[in-house]
């Protein structure tokens, strides 16, 4: 079958094979319902509206070009963030500007709770939580490095399983795992950053020093 | 309350509410948040802490970006 007589219709074609038409109509019922979701990771690992709408258009191409190698009963939606994950891996990732990033590794432990729990006497770490701007916590997640910062957002934003993000990520499930504990450490360090920054919590007693904050621009002007 | 069993429980506190601890190792640390206080309070901020994250960071796809897609996959051979 050639592509341009495809539109003609089904009528006269094998019942297995589909024309491009059907075959495009199937992955757009089975796909596209994850236009919002891969859109939300798009933006999350690029860190702009403009990338991450490319990002996602490039994803579905692919999607849609690779789209007879994928096993139909197996994890589509998986399937797609694997697809997301590389594209904007070896693509986009290397032409963008970046902003500061916090290198996990230095802070593997850093405990959000334990902080909070040492400076105040209430028991007030749910409470500082509900006093984060939404903006700090997008933030707190955009100054992850990449493999932190998208481990952490497909466990903890889109659900996914270790061996999920493991085969999204293309490592192995360990990896996956300090990726998550890591990520999950420095995002709770930056929550902190903000959390003093506002007065949330009282300033600590200065036992870590101030080695490993960025300074942040809490305006731009 | 504050010995072994919490650092044991503690140790495991990402990978449980992950959801990804084995069945007998799932069942102690159910059975240790049930009964200790200090660590049920931070497991509860943990899970918090996901909630905020997860809440504060989807988004939608923009106005047009289905149409784009579309648009896109009409010119794309499969």
């Amino acid at each position: 079958m050639t592509a341009p007589s495809a539109s003609q219709g089904a009528g006269g074609t094998a019942r297995q094979q589909l024309t491009d038409r059907e075959r495009r109509e199937v992955f757009v019922r089975d796909a596209m319902p994850y236009l919002d979701q891969l859109y939300s990771a798009a933006l999350r690992y690029t860190r702009n509206p403009a990338d991450a709408d490319d990002l996602v258009q490039e994803t579905f191409a692919k999607g849609y070009a690779a789209f007879h190698q994928f096993r139909p009963g197996t994890n589509l939606k998986a399937w797609l963030y694997r697809i997301l994950t590389n594209t904007y891996i070896n693509t986009y990732r290397k032409q963008q500007r970046r902003p500061t990033e916090v290198s996990a590794d230095a802070n593997e432990d850093f405990s959000l709770y334990d902080r909070i729990a040492s400076t105040t006497t209430a028991a007030a770490e749910v409470e500082v939580l509900r006093h984060l701007a939404d903006d700090e916590v997008k933030q707190a997640l955009a100054g992850l490095s990449d493999q932190f910062r998208m481990a952490v957002y497909l466990a903890d934003v889109e659900g996914f399983s270790y061996a999920e993000i493991a085969e999204i990520m293309g490592t192995p499930i360990g990896t996956v795992m300090s990726r998550l504990h890591r990520g999950r450490a420095a995002l709770q360090k930056a929550l902190y950053g903000y959390a003093l920054q506002r007065g949330l919590v009282p300033a600590a007693a200065p036992t870590d020093g101030d080695d490993d904050r960025t300074e942040r621009p809490s305006h731009e002007r | 309350m504050s010995g072994d069993d919490c650092r044991q429980v503690l140790g495991q506190l990402q990978t449980f509410l992950d959801g990804e601890c084995a069945g007998d190792l799932e069942v102690l640390v159910q059975a240790h948040l049930h009964d200790c206080a200090p660590c049920l309070d931070r497991a509860d901020f943990e899970r918090h802490l996901r909630d905020l994250v997860a809440s504060r960071c989807r988004a939608s796809a923009p106005e047009g970006l289905l149409e784009r897609v579309l648009a896109r996959l009409a010119s794309v051979r499969a």
